[in-house]
């Protein structure tokens, strides 16, 4: 296993490399840059002459990317050209928002939409399949946003329980945080949860119709030992996957709930970089959420030799 | 057995049905229950005759700045945090477009208006070091506004600072400066404290040095700005709050939800379309000032056609300001037909250049320039800025009508400045956010060598005004100049103005002594106290 995830490690300087080259040309085929952005306007040739040349912005193309591999490699991810701000603790300081904000989306699809597809599985045509088969339609056709204004205007202006928007960090005081993620968590969460739902339900009632299963009830073993422990454990790979890639997903997907719910994430991050032409954050951004990605598809495969015992590396 | 099974299966599919009808009821229940339904009645509250100590006030501001270096930023919202943590010489008075002295007692002009001769204020002390204001750090100030570039050519005309005791300072002008005390009161040229700079190796991006009502406690890019109150500010019993804390809220609507929810104080932009909403609130005030913002179409006078005045006066008859107005900002701003300036500035003149929309006139003004059949031309506009893009639309529908076919370009804010600044462009819709004197409103922009003359435009009369009106120190003189500039500038039509914007914001009824100013400074924080 530790054999395994170090090769993946290895695999995936090469394929961050990649990431790299596509992200510091593509960034920069985009007309407009970094000078005219900051500039506005109102600006000479001059002094927008002056101000690419103290940027470094004069050099050669593969001469800024190796100038700037090379200090990534050491460590230094550069500067934004707009805030004078480090790259690497811009990304640091959002970066938490944006894990919680994932993990707590996750972990709604998770315990929600996992026992809810087993039990429509199990209570298939039944009452519950049927509730679950509209959570999943509604949570897949209604949009993030709109769920998350729908949610600001019944929980935070109608109610008053709960606040529209803004961050208070985990550390500083967790109550108030949880306050503030609960309502962007669930608008995010909702379409996962859809997807996860309906993926559980599907594979769920692939197994349940397995020999063994038939097998296992026909042994005796009380239903919800065979349901959890025989049809559940086999059915999990699919849904792992499919948690896995959405959670990769919300990491750079979350831009449209972090501008609604002002919080300051790396999505918003990411965003403002690119409108800005910032070329060492949106560099740098790109390159921490694919790394994201990254780990998250090798802790899914490593979870999957903690499931299933016939699959080893 | 068949039978009670179907009846069975019915009776289900009849609860489901209904428990689905039910689902979809309470779903538009909650929509629109959240859309109509108005705050919940607050009683009046006694707001008492003096002002109270105290309180923590939360203002939303739309995005988080991009440096605390007052002499280094030039994007409003950094403005916004900045201006609170420190003093200036000059400051803005109540009447916009006047300034009194702030952390100077007194100056006194020289006759040939070259020399200003400043009196500091005693005991005005800085917030990290403690030390006293003096004469010094004003030297050094300025000397570091003109280092840092931004602002540098507000302080062109300065020859020579002299300090020659503690107390005084005196600046040697090359020539007579009009807009000079104007420039002095610029929040961001602001007094900063020299042994902090050097501090912290020359860049206060991230720091502190100022002597203002309010210092730093902690800036979170992103989240917020803290800023206490000063305990040895040098105005006696200010400010009132403890602390204010900034928020930066990109998102309109969340802004003003905020402020609904009373999880904001005061909410510095109001957008037209959520104005009405406010309104309503019965726990908020909704404040309109004339303010500062002022959009027009853009014409390229170095590109043809429109280096044909006729041709630019044709577009300046065939808009129809009215209905622009009417649709793009529901008829809250107020159309341009003459001058540029906010009824309640002192260069404000009542001109009505284009009363009315007149086609017949556009059509023949471009008959006489050999245009009878009209031309094509390709409108720029910003995508980041929809209610531009919905007015070049209409200006679009309105040239039509008189034969000239446009074309909209809308583009990503990077890519549109940067053709705006290389002049790359048949004709835009765009804006300018003016600010106090007459020069910043005009000079750059209507110079022919003035640094964002976009549109080419070049009339050696406008530009003997434009220079006559930076030296002469005459009140009197300097309106008759600039109005002489805008009825120049008007007919020749390098812009066809459309409309000025009101300045709306809104707060709670708990914050009383906030004044909303035209250039959107929060200055009178100071001023502001909270009822509890």
């Amino acid at each position: 296993m530790l054999k395994y995830t170090l090769r993946r490690l290895v695999i995936a300087l090469p394929v961050l490399l990649g990431i790299s080259v596509i992200a510091f040309f593509i960034v920069r085929l985009v007309p407009g840059d970094t000078v005219t952005a900051l500039l506005g306007a109102h600006y000479s040739e001059a002094e927008a002459e002056a101000l690419r040349q103290r940027l470094g912005l004069d050099q050669p193309l593969p001469v800024q990317y190796v100038i700037w591999l090379g200090n990534v490699l050491s460590g230094d991810f550069g500067q934004s050209a707009f805030t004078g701000e480090p790259v690497l603790e811009a990304i640091l300081n959002r970066l938490p928002v944006t894990i919680q904000l994932v993990a707590i989306s996750i972990c709604f699809a998770v315990f929600v939409a996992v026992p809810l597809g087993v039990m429509a599985a199990v209570g298939r045509s039944g009452r519950t399949d049927f509730f679950a088969t509209l959570f999943g339609l509604l949570g897949i056709s209604i949009p993030g946003f709109w769920l998350g204004v729908l949610l600001i205007l019944l929980f935070s202006l109608t109610l008053g329980w709960l606040p529209s928007g803004g961050f208070v960090s985990l550390w500083d005081d967790p109550i108030a945080n949880f306050r503030h993620m609960i309502l962007p968590g669930l608008s995010l969460g909702m379409a996962v949860a859809a997807v996860v739902m309906r993926m559980t339900r599907s594979t769920m009632l692939e197994v349940l119709n397995e020999e063994y299963i038939k097998m296992a009830r026909a042994k005796g073993v009380p239903k919800r030992r065979t349901i959890i422990r025989h049809a559940l454990r086999n059915a999990l790979i699919p849904i792992i996957t499919i948690t896995g890639i959405q959670a990769g997903y919300l990491l750079g997907g979350s831009i449209v709930i972090e501008q609604i719910f002002s919080l300051p994430g790396i999505g918003l991050l990411a965003l403002q970089a690119i409108t800005n032409r910032d070329y060492a954050l949106v560099q740098g951004t790109v390159l921490f959420i694919a790394l994201g990605f990254m780990v998250i598809n090798l802790l899914v495969d490593l979870i999957y030799a903690w499931l299933d015992p016939r699959i080893k590396y | 057995m068949g039978g009670s099974a179907a009846a069975r299966t019915d009776r289900r599919a009849i609860r489901e049905q209904g428990i689905a009808l039910l689902l979809l009821c309470l779903a538009a229940y909650l929509m629109v229950s959240g859309c109509a339904r108005e705050e919940r009645d607050v009683p009046m509250r006694a707001v008492p005759d003096e002002p109270v100590r105290g309180g923590v006030l939360t203002i939303a501001i739309q995005s988080d700045g991009q440096s605390l270096d007052p002499h280094r930023v030039t994007d409003a919202a950094s403005m916004r945090l900045i201006e609170n943590l420190y003093g200036t010489l000059m400051r803005y008075s109540d009447v916009y477009g006047e300034v009194e002295p702030y952390l100077a007692e007194s100056y006194e002009i020289s006759e040939d208006g070259k020399t200003y001769t400043f009196i500091l204020r005693e005991s005005v002390r800085f917030h990290e070091t403690g030390r006293e204001m003096t004469a010094r750090d004003v030297k050094y100030s300025i000397r570091r506004i003109i280092e840092h570039e931004v602002r540098a050519e507000q302080f062109e005309p300065v020859d020579k600072i002299e300090t020659p005791d503690d107390r005084t300072v005196i600046f040697r002008l090359t020539r007579p400066a009009a807009p000079f005390l104007t420039y002095l009161a610029y929040p961001m040229n602001a007094i900063v404290d020299r042994e902090v700079v050097e501090a912290h190796d020359g860049s206060l991006d991230r720091a502190g040095a100022g002597c203002g009502p309010f210092r730093l406690v902690e800036w979170r890019r992103d989240r917020h700005l803290i800023l206490d109150r000063y305990e040895h500010y040098h105005v006696q019993d200010r400010p009132y709050l403890d602390r204010v804390i900034y928020r930066p809220i990109p998102d309109e609507t969340a802004r003003t939800t905020s402020l609904r929810t009373r999880e904001i104080h005061i909410s510095l932009d109001v957008p037209d379309k959520d104005r009405g909403l406010l309104e309503r609130a019965t726990h908020v005030v909704v404040e309109s000032v004339p303010g500062t913002f002022w959009e027009y179409v853009g014409m390229n006078a170095g590109r043809e056609p429109f280096d044909d005045v006729r041709v630019r006066q044709a577009v300046a008859w065939a808009v129809d300001r009215d209905m622009v107005n009417q649709l793009v900002k529901f008829g809250r701003s107020r159309i341009l037909t003459g001058g540029f300036f906010p009824t309640n500035h002192w260069a404000y003149v009542d001109m009505e250049m284009y009363p009315g929309r007149d086609p017949d006139r556009a059509r023949a003004l471009l008959r006489e320039a050999g245009y009878p059949d009209g031309f094509e031309a390709v409108i720029r506009v910003g995508s980041a800025f929809p209610y531009q893009v919905a007015a070049a639309q209409i200006v679009k529908q309105n040239l039509e009508e008189v034969g000239i076919m446009t074309e909209i370009l809308a583009e990503e804010s990077g890519v549109f400045f940067e053709a705006l600044g290389r002049s790359d462009f048949d004709m835009t819709v765009v804006g300018w956010l003016g600010f106090v004197d007459p020069d910043e409103w005009f000079y750059n922009i209507f110079h022919s060598e003035g640094r964002w003359n976009q549109q080419q435009y070049a009339n050696p009369d406008v530009d003997t005004l434009l220079e006559q009106g930076r030296r002469e120190t005459d009140m009197e003189e300097r309106r008759e100049q600039y109005r002489r500039v805008q009825e120049k500038v008007v007919r020749d039509a390098p812009v066809a103005l459309l409309y000025i914007n009101d300045q709306t914001s809104a707060y709670l009824d708990t914050v009383q002594g906030f004044r909303v100013h035209p250039t959107a400074t929060t200055l009178s924080l100071r001023e502001t106290w909270l009822v509890e």
